[in-house]
């Protein structure tokens, strides 16, 4: 299980690349991120009302932190297992894969 | 009489099949190879549509199948395929024996999301009752899909994948193994799918906004994966760890507020300029404070320009010649920070915006339309020279007390926004006293040098530039 505050160089370890290259690994870093970002997004938006939604929206882009922390805790209390769930599932995919012939 | 049992491995073999069990064993065996070529089925049928999709959202396609045709064909060319399977429908339920298959042959199928796999097929199931034919062509095409995915599949000692994957795999990154490159293949595509279901949630604008956030961390800060959604600030020593990557523990430790003073040159201001004072309202939340800067005989766009160069200046802690540069990097790091300064400049009918392009690397300050600024950044990663100006000499310390807000400071909490009431502006330069009218913008007047480089010290006989150039 991953924890909520990773460094890149967590990430690199988690995923199994330490050997590769530097471009590389940040490559993956930032590919890996934009998909927990996206999963995590997503799972949010599904888990929302449309008019949890549009305020969830309106929240975001106006990137108010602080009323987005009181909507997450009151709409999606379940953020951190969503965050930790999404994360190992990009990190398992590519350790297996990494690891599948090796 | 009993016949005594056989030590014969044959004849054991012959035993457990007459009592059934051996039986019982080759149904099993013959109901995971069905289950198999179902997954694989469905695994071509994917790939088949998605790059049908793909080419024809690039126009390269025909007809444009949305999402229910995509399904309905989807459903009707497994239940073709599927026609040797008694019952497809608990096939797909049996989730541990797709697992189990999955980890087996898991580069093949590692791009399938084992949710949306048992979720879209029982829909696909179910619309597939209205029986819609597939077409002779399509069915062509899926074929030859089907063949080379059959072909990859049966060459030993690669990670196989399918079409779209090597679309992804084929994607630079040479050095790297055969393995790896999957991998990165799989991620890409994993992310373009998600991409996909974004949009289709209406949610891609916000994954764009907090793209930015969540890509500090491919730079090595320290963020939290909460912080990538915006919810919280980036920490403290993250903030600092980017900021001055190449600064020591010891250095750090002397860059508080009470005794953080840096060279005068430092400062991109005009040597003779006068300090103007500013209010300070230490209570005041750094956005409104960019505001509250009491200005002198500059413009307030003006102003505004020069304090945010001053301020990411110092808060880079470099030196008057690396200024510019480091902003420029600075900036295209931080482009939340354009937006903080952008809302602070909507005053006395200016605008300055201020923007740089991330994918031309060209950095802009431009006023009423005219350009300001215009550099190429020839490099976009910065060059962080360490900083060696923390402590100037007595003789040149500015009169003002100058000070960093690290981010222990009093509200930062984890924000690099600076206090700009510890950051005098200069007043209007002597030489340009007279010569302007205070009321005036000095902006307009630089904007047909446009293509002047920051920090390079061509000037193109522009006085008030210098002043950016410095």
């Amino acid at each position: 299980m991953v924890n909520l505050t990773m460094t890149k160089d967590d990430l690199i370890k988690a995923m199994g690349i330490q050997n590769f290259d530097s471009e590389a690994q940040t490559e993956f870093v930032t590919v890996l991120s934009d998909n927990v970002i996206k999963a995590v997004t997503l799972e949010v938006l599904r888990n929302l009302k449309e008019e949890e939604r549009k305020e969830f929206e309106t929240i975001a882009l106006n990137e108010d932190e602080q009323k987005l922390l009181s909507f997450f805790k009151e709409k999606v209390p379940q953020l951190d297992s969503i965050v930790r769930n999404k994360t190992d599932e990009q990190i398992e995919q590519v350790k297996n894969t990494v690891l599948a012939r090796a | 009489m009993e016949k005594p049992p056989s030590s014969d491995p044959q004849s054991t073999e012959q035993e457990r099949w007459e009592s059934g069990a051996g039986r019982e064993h080759n149904q099993e065996k013959d109901k995971n190879a069905a289950l198999i070529d179902f997954l694989r089925e469905i695994d071509e049928c994917y790939s088949f549509l998605t790059a049908k999709e793909s080419r024809a959202k690039k126009g390269r396609g025909g007809k444009v199948p949305r999402t229910m045709q995509t399904k309905l064909l989807a459903a009707k060319y497994l239940f073709q395929k599927l026609s040797g399977v008694s019952d497809p429908a608990s096939a797909i339920k049996d989730r541990q024996a797709y697992t189990d298959y999955v980890q087996k042959e898991r580069a093949v199928f590692s791009h399938l999301d084992r949710e949306l796999l048992a979720g879209d097929m029982e829909e696909m199931i179910e619309v597939s009752h209205l029986q819609t034919e597939v077409s002779e062509e399509e069915q062509e095409e899926l074929g030859a899909i089907t063949n080379t995915e059959n072909q990859l599949h049966q060459k030993k000692g690669r990670v196989e994948f399918g079409p779209q994957e090597k679309k992804f795999y084929d994607k630079e990154m040479t050095p790297l193994s055969e393995n790896a490159k999957a991998a990165l293949g799989i991620l890409r595509w994993r992310g373009e799918q998600l991409s996909e279901e974004l949009e289709k949630e209406r949610g891609y604008g916000i994954f764009k906004m907090i793209k930015q956030k969540c890509s500090d961390v491919a730079k090595g800060a320290k963020i939290s994966l909460l912080t990538a959604l915006g919810i919280f600030t980036v920490t403290s020593s993250a903030s600092t760890n980017e900021l001055w990557p190449e600064i020591t523990e010891a250095q750090k430790s002397t860059m508080t507020k009470d005794n953080f003073t840096f060279d005068e040159d430092a400062v991109v201001a005009d040597k003779k300029a006068e300090e103007v004072k500013i209010e300070k309202k230490a209570e005041e939340p750094p956005e409104n404070i960019i505001s509250k800067i009491v200005v002198g005989k500059y413009s307030s766009a003006e102003h505004e320009a020069l304090g945010l160069i001053r301020l990411h200046s110092k808060e880079l802690g470099c030196r008057k010649s690396q200024a510019p540069k480091l902003l420029e990097n600075y900036l295209m790091k931080h482009p939340k920070k354009i937006r903080e300064i952008r809302k602070s400049i909507t005053r006395g009918g200016e605008i300055l915006e201020i923007s740089i392009n991330q994918t031309t690397k060209k950095f802009n300050l431009s006023l009423h339309g005219g350009s300001l600024h215009g550099s190429h950044l020839h490099n976009a990663e910065p060059k962080h020279s360490t900083p060696t100006h923390f402590s100037a000499p007595e003789h040149k310390k500015p009169q003002a007390d100058v000070h960093l807000k690290t981010p222990t400071a009093k509200h930062s909490k984890g924000s690099t926004l600076l206090d700009m009431n510890d950051f005098p502006l200069p007043d209007m330069p002597e030489h340009v006293k007279g010569e302007h009218d205070p009321e005036e913008s000095l902006i307009p007047k630089m904007a047909s040098n446009k293509n002047m480089e920051i920090g390079s010290g061509k000037q193109g006989g522009n006085a008030g530039q210098k002043r950016y150039n410095k």
